[in-house]
């Protein structure tokens, strides 16, 4: 029972959240966790925050030193911009592992939709330092009662409203009676016309407090709503030019689509996935309008049906994918430019449990996994080989990082776009790392120079660590996309996760 | 012979020849003090678990403020359930004779009224955990397991107000002097714990709006009028009010000494000291009114009448002093300790989403004359009820 203006802050953080926040869709698809490799100081971390159901709600968070000389953790939650992330409540201490001294585990109340920060203060054998991690909160579902429940509020309240009436039939019948005096039969009467209209007067009363219930349930359902991403709207025009559109009023009402942040050098990174298949994959970067639509000339692709995910991220740092499918026809034209990288790949095969992918260049890409299992956080590990079977040494930064991982389920109802760094946008994790406390915070891959700006190594190795958990099980893909010689490569890998 | 016959004067002084011997005594019995101090328990309980909410956010089931809160409940429940148990299977037939019977048990109204709020009081409880986990950890004082909650709280004080006064209405001339005090008492905390309960309606941004003097005029007629009907008092309502008032004005100054901290975040305004609750609203001026009102000899105090008249005078003396004391706490004068208008919990985004030191809009002006005569018509309402309380509430005897 906290802010008492509340009335007028969810009036205010609604409109907020339209105008700044956005209504935020879940981060990706279907995966809705984060999952962070950065440094804290001298110290790596690895982070996992389950993301709690309904918000309010708990996070659990579990981070994980990649050295034994971190000896504490404590945790607090913020906003990460704006109002509410100047100030941070009183960390609290993660409990560490006595099996495994680097496993530090955290609770955290997430008490707001939108954008938000844990704070994470690690201190250990080389002094203390700060790290802050990108949290997308929002609710995800409505509980239902559990019989059980029911049927002892049904009985409780059911007694309560037997025995409020039957107060009130004692109260009319006898209680102004002088004591000894015996109940006369008017006063009876008097009593059974008592319980009659406050029998009544219950009755209305519950009709009442069910009314109430289920305009908070339809509240809270309409809060869960409004955090799920609107339709993709897309269009061909012109042969080969696609032109995308959010389909809710409410987002042109606001222009939410003009008030985006550049995700690692771009306001929208497209995904053409064509399905069933998987067969041909692009990731595009479409040009931003002034009407706020999004558009793009199509690089070569065969006829067929698209699945279209276009990743964004609002001013507030939060992310969100929007989802939609067209039927495209055959295009020739090369539309694809700058970072612009895709192609053709055999189709999805639930047969397969692929480890090593060999490119039409004779490129090895290796991915060193053991069986895999949902819900469990893993570190996804890629190694680059040149024809030669050495570590290649060619590779450059595609878009300030060393790769990129898109993971989609066989159905789609799981797609993440993932980087070294983790499942956090990188444009989110920018806004992190700048905050004040978080200097000498870098993430997996690139390191903060003096104040705020995340500078990328010229050189890129060619191993790739990037933390994920997924989701649920079932039959998966993963796209590795990493540059080499100046071009952009694509390694594909099928696996069915337990 | 008829004793009363032959001694009439004893019949009116004291009518009921078999009242209960502690009454005879001049003690009031132990339940009615458990009663008493299980509504205190509430209140204070309540305001300080508000308190604790705003300042430090994270609390458990073994708060102080929640101890406090159970504590009440197992007061009234322990006490109750003594007195109708000891009633229905006990040997005293004075104690029966100043009973009433609910499903063959025996006991004093205010008993069974008040074992009513601990039962709902319980039922609350998994109700409110549930609601947690399906909506979210509910961060408002009027949801419908807390309401459920609110209403068990207000059953246990009403419960000791009906004890009290069927005890008052059976004493002798020298022992109603106590009761009235514990009775005035009881509705001072009634009336404080009302203030609790419509404290998301009455901050000092809304004193211009007819939200605020709607739930202003809801919340405390019924008390206010219905103890005083009772009451043998000249001020009763002023008593009330002034208990209400006194209690507010010392969490508002003595809460702040205590050190704390946010423990949940975001945090929108730095804490290091226990956020206290507003600045009470100006009761005092109207429960004045309304004990001059009652004691003119012009109004029958009681009849519809004198609610119609009541509710008006009520809500016009309201208005009248708090529309100007509005504007003097959205005041930088009122930017203080005294006044408290520069206290904000934790998550209150005040001077970041909104400006507190702003009224809010109240819409058109039809909106809000609109508003203002439904406040003026639930103050007739309510003080009508009060009225109709009091008057049944002057009858009680068991």
């Amino acid at each position: 029972m906290a802010p008492l203006r509340l009335n007028r802050e969810v009036q205010l953080f609604v409109i907020a959240a339209l105008l700044c926040l956005a209504p935020c869709a879940s981060a990706h698809v279907g995966s809705p966790d984060v999952f962070y490799d950065g440094n804290a100081g001298p110290y790596r971390l690895f982070v996992t925050v389950n993301v709690p159901q309904v918000i309010p709600g708990i996070a659990e968070v579990q981070i994980r030193a990649a050295s034994g000389d971190v000896k504490r953790i404590a945790t607090s939650v913020s906003r990460l911009t704006g109002g509410g992330s100047r100030y941070a409540p009183v960390p609290d201490v993660a409990i560490r592992s006595t099996v495994d001294p680097r496993l530090f585990t955290s609770s955290i109340w997430l008490m707001e939709y939108g954008s938000l920060r844990l704070q994470i203060k690690a201190s250990g054998t080389q002094g203390d330092a700060e790290m802050s991690v990108p949290v997308a909160s929002f609710a995800r579902r409505n509980l239902a009662m559990p019989r059980w429940l029911g049927a002892l509020l049904i009985a409780l309240t059911a007694g309560l409203a037997i025995g409020a009436v039957s107060i009130v039939g004692a109260a009319t019948r006898e209680a102004r009676l002088s004591p000894g005096a015996q109940v006369t039969e008017a006063a009876r009467r008097s009593g059974r016309v008592a319980i009659v209209i406050s029998g009544v007067l219950v009755v209305a009363i519950f009709y009442f407090a069910f009314a109430w219930w289920t305009f908070d349930a339809r509240q809270s359902a309409m809060m869960t709503k409004l955090f799920r991403p609107p339709p993709l709207s897309i269009t061909v025009e012109s042969g080969n030019r696609l032109k995308l559109k959010a389909a809710d009023s409410q987002w042109s009402k606001y222009g939410v689509m003009n008030k985006l942040l550049p995700d690692h050098g771009h306001l929208m990174h497209l995904f053409l996935i064509r399905t069933p298949g998987f067969d041909r994959f692009w990731h595009l970067h479409p040009a931003h309008a002034a009407d706020g639509t999004f558009d793009l000339n199509l690089p070569p692709l065969d006829a067929g049906h698209y699945t279209v995910l276009a990743d964004i991220v609002d001013e507030s740092g939060f992310p969100w994918t929007l989802v939609g499918a067209i039927d495209l026809p055959g295009n020739t034209e090369n539309g694809a430019s700058g970072d612009d990288s895709g192609g053709s790949f055999p189709a999805l095969n639930t047969t397969r449990n692929d480890s090593v992918d060999v490119l039409e260049d004779g490129t090895r890409v290796i991915w060193q996994h053991d069986p895999l299992a949902a819900n469990h956080s893993l570190i996804l590990h890629f190694t680059v080989e040149d024809p030669g079977g050495h570590p290649a040494a060619d590779l450059e930064p595609y878009m300030g990082m060393g790769a990129h991982v898109e993971i989609a389920r066989s159905d789609l109802s799981v797609f993440a776009h993932i980087h070294p760094s983790g499942s956090a946008p990188m444009a989110a994790v920018m806004l992190a790392a700048n905050t004040e406390g978080s200097r000498g915070q870098s993430m997996a891959g690139m390191t903060m120079q003096g104040g705020s700006k995340m500078e990328m190594p010229s050189k890129v190795e060619p191993d790739f660590s990037m933390p994920y958990g997924f989701p649920k099980p079932g039959l998966y893909r993963i796209f590795l996309q990493f540059k080499r010689a100046g071009k952009v490569e694509t390694a594909v890998f099928d696996t069915q996760v337990r | 012979m008829d004793t009363a016959a032959h001694h009439p004067g004893l019949v009116q002084v004291r009518p009921f020849a078999t009242t209960v011997a502690a009454e005879r005594s001049g003690s009031i019995p132990w339940f009615v003090w458990c009663l008493a101090a299980a509504t205190t328990f509430d209140a204070f309980g309540g305001y300080w678990d508000i308190s604790w909410h705003i300042s430090i956010g994270r609390d458990t089931f073994w708060t102080p403020a929640h101890m406090m809160v159970y504590l009440a409940g197992i007061l009234a429940g322990v006490a109750s359930g003594y007195s109708i148990l000891n009633t229905t299977f006990g040997s005293s037939p004075q104690a029966k004779d100043s009973s009433v019977s609910v499903w063959g048990f025996r006991g004093p109204l205010g008993c069974f009224v008040a074992a009513w709020g601990g039962i709902a009081m319980l039922t609350s409880a998994p109700f409110d955990n549930w609601w947690h986990a399906a909506y979210g950890l509910d961060v408002k004082i009027v949801s419908l397991p807390h309401s459920i909650l609110a209403l068990g709280e207000a059953m246990i004080s009403f419960g000791a107000v009906v004890l009290v006064s069927a005890h008052l209405n059976r004493a002798s001339l020298e022992e109603r002097p106590k009761l009235n005090r514990l009775l005035l008492y009881v509705g001072g905390i009634v009336t404080f714990g009302s203030a609790l309960f419509i404290l998301e309606s009455t901050p000092m941004e809304f004193m211009h709006s007819p939200r605020f003097y709607g739930a202003v005029a809801r919340a405390f007629p019924i008390a206010l009028i219905g103890v005083s009907s009772v009451s043998s008092s000249r001020w009763p309502a002023t008593t009330m009010a002034a208990i209400y008032t006194g209690l507010f004005l010392a969490g508002l100054w003595i809460f702040p000494l205590f050190p704390a901290e946010p423990k949940l975040g975001p945090v929108y305004q730095p804490i290091s000291h226990m956020v206290p609750l507003w600045f009470p609203v100006l009761l005092i001026f109207p429960a004045i009114a309304l004990d001059l009102l009652r004691q003119t000899s012009a109004l029958r105090w009681g009849n519809l009448k004198a609610g119609v008249v009541a509710g008006i005078v009520y809500m016009t003396v309201f208005v009248a002093v708090q529309w100007p004391f509005g504007d003097f706490l959205i005041s930088s004068a009122a930017r203080n300790r005294f006044f408290g208008s520069i206290y904000f919990g934790y998550s209150d985004p005040a001077n970041t989403f909104y400006n507190p030191y702003e009224f809010i809009a109240h819409g058109t002006t039809a909106a809000f004359v609109g508003g203002m005569a439904l406040a003026f018509g639930w103050a007739i309402v309510f003080c009508c009820l009060g009225m109709a309380l009091g008057n049944w509430l002057k009858t009680v005897q068991r």
